[in-house]
């Protein structure tokens, strides 16, 4: 059966989705309190003012602070602790990061998080950092654990690139995700290769992309210096995160309503009809971290 | 796996799928083999439908939604400068270049070709069938004088002006923000400025030429919807399915939704028209009744 197409006056009627879509689509606050007191899906925020300097260079030391920050603040555990849950000396570790040359993950986030994977007892051979290629990676075709990190940005037809999106690269023709404005990516989850895998999500803020322009939708004008990581187990509520940081800043810079084009609906999709986490920002416990200024979320 | 072909083989090979358009061949005289210093360092790749994928991954669905013909690149380098890559893109027809064109217009600017985006890192210009992005990666800061100069030679290279689709002269020009003018022929185009839904409400396609604009009255901010169909027939199709389909069967030209704000919608000819997001009933009545006007 074909599923009925969202629309704005579908969003906006109906209770189930009102929260959701009012956060992905038109930029409406969440809610101020919960009133159902449930159980809520840990994401965190973390920023340093410090870790990109002038230049644009990233400080290796506070990054690594940083991610051991989000970790504690995740699991309640320290760093140390924390990481021996999330990998085990057996497991083989795939970090699927993301090369797009623009706004690629940072090489000192992925050697950040290698470090503690590491520390944690997995062996070098069994860990592989990659993005294209990972189908002819023996690390990521064998792997047990998978930990995935990529920046979050704008794009022409996803509306966004998320931590949901970057497992397009275990498809072998990308492309055939692509209908209906990559509507389905969370079915990517649910591949033999990454269903049930995951054990951390990395969406990097550092400089987001929050508007696109051009053949390659960049360009250095529409990023800006947010300096942060959004960082969680549930990579909906990640990026559902990330999409209203992105809508926040195009609110800021435009002075107007600006939807995203197309909208994050993978985003919403991924929970609404995948059911692969949580979009809504009232069911999402965000921790906020570190520099405070312009936060925006 | 599709290979990345070299320039000219690309369109050795184009030619011949094609059956030999001299168009092809343009495409490759407006690269420059050298401009300010910078010089091709490679021997340049070409695109069609089935590979800009490898070009541009998920970006290629915009160019092909306004059936994009190919693409060419050529990139540029002058010692350790950085790179500067020069993008050519044939979209067969004006309107389809000047539409992928409106999704990097924030400004009204024709220093080059027939409109244009200058950013201090990229220059990006469409004219005639073409849409031309000049764009720097690692590059210095004083790049932009290198950019303007090749984007320059490429808009005289292409040496002629294509027209504007005719449903962009029906636009009433009072309160209209030029600028937000979106050409478009695929539905995924619809919701641009305001979130309508995924359905292909008005039954949009390929032969279909539709604009989305922005208008701006008083402290109202409103946006219309203008589609022209090949024949009345269509355009009467496409307002009874936006009426059933999005209006839920609603019969009134005007109308308030569940965000507090008035809709107004009719056909007149070959032509449908929506105003939207109007904080009152009037200024809907009023825009609606001058864009009828011209039709």
């Amino acid at each position: 059966m074909t599923p009925k197409p969202i629309s704005r006056r579908k969003l906006l009627k109906d209770a189930t989705f009102a929260s959701i879509g009012g956060a992905l689509y038109f930029n409406l606050p969440a809610k101020a309190l919960d009133k159902h007191k449930k159980p809520k899906t840990r994401v965190v925020l973390v920023r340093h003012k410090d870790v990109i300097d002038d230049a644009g260079n990233i400080n290796p030391v506070i990054m690594l602070q940083m991610i051991d920050n989000a970790v504690e603040a995740l699991t309640g555990m320290k760093v140390e602790d924390a990481w021996k849950t999330l990998v085990s000396p057996d497991d083989i570790v795939g970090i699927k990061s993301n090369v797009w040359k623009y706004l690629p993950t940072p090489p000192e986030l992925e050697q950040a998080v290698k470090k503690r994977v590491l520390e944690a007892g997995v062996k070098e051979e069994n860990i592989s950092i990659r993005d294209r290629g990972i189908l002819n990676d023996d690390i990521f075709m064998n792997a047990t654990a998978l930990i995935n990190m990529r920046p979050i940005r704008t794009h022409y037809w996803s509306g966004v690139g998320t931590c949901i999106k970057n497992y397009i690269m275990f498809l072998k023709k990308p492309s055939t995700i692509h209908p209906d404005t990559c509507a389905d990516l969370a079915t990517l989850w649910k591949l033999p290769l990454t269903a049930g895998k995951t054990r951390l999500n990395v969406l990097v803020a550092l400089t987001p992309l929050f508007h696109g322009s051009g053949p390659h939708h960049f360009s250095r004008q529409f990023t800006w210096q947010y300096k942060g990581l959004i960082v969680g187990f549930d990579p909906v509520a990640v990026d559902s995160t990330g999409v209203r940081l992105l809508m926040k800043k195009r609110e800021e810079y435009f002075g107007e309503e600006r939807p995203l084009n197309p909208p994050a609906k993978h985003v919403f999709l991924a929970d609404t009809r995948h059911h692969l986490g949580t979009a809504d920002p009232d069911k999402i416990e965000l921790i906020k971290l570190g520099w405070e200024e312009g936060r925006l979320i | 796996m599709l290979l990345q072909l070299t320039l000219p083989v690309a369109i050795a090979i184009i030619f011949f799928q094609t059956g030999m358009t001299m168009q092809q061949k343009d495409i490759h005289d407006l690269f420059p083999k050298t401009i300010g210093g910078w010089q091709q360092t490679d021997p340049g790749k070409c695109f069609t439908t089935d590979n800009l994928y490898e070009h541009i991954n998920g970006g290629a669905e915009l160019f092909i939604s306004y059936q994009f013909i190919s693409a060419c690149t050529q990139t540029y380098t002058r010692g350790d400068r950085g790179e500067i890559s020069l993008d050519i893109f044939d979209l067969g027809k004006p309107k389809n270049a000047f539409g992928v064109f409106g999704h990097s217009r924030e400004a009204l600017d024709w220093r080059i070709g027939q409109g244009c985006q200058i950013y201090e890192d990229a220059v990006i210009f469409w004219q005639d069938k073409y849409y031309v992005a000049i764009t720097c990666f690692k590059c210095p800061d004083d790049i932009q004088g290198v950019l303007l100069e090749m984007a320059r030679y490429v808009s005289k290279a292409i040496d002629k002006k294509g027209a504007l689709p005719e449903v962009i002269s029906k636009l009433p020009e009072k309160n209209l923000r030029e600028e937000s003018i979106l050409y478009f022929n695929h539905h995924a185009w619809q919701n641009a400025f305001y979130y309508f839904g995924d359905d292909n409400y008005f039954n949009i396609d390929k032969e279909t030429d539709a604009v989305l604009a922005r208008y701006d009255m008083n402290d109202d901010q409103m946006y219309m919807m203008l589609i022209q169909y090949p024949d009345v027939g269509k355009a009467q199709g496409g307002l009874m399915s936006f009426r059933e389909k999005y209006l839920e069967g609603e019969k009134e030209q005007f109308v308030k939704l569940e965000d507090n704000y008035w809709l107004g919608s009719a056909q007149k000819g070959n032509f449908v028209t929506v105003v939207f997001h109007a904080r009152s009933k009037a200024h809907a009545q009023t825009l609606l009744r001058s864009v009828m006007k011209k039709l």
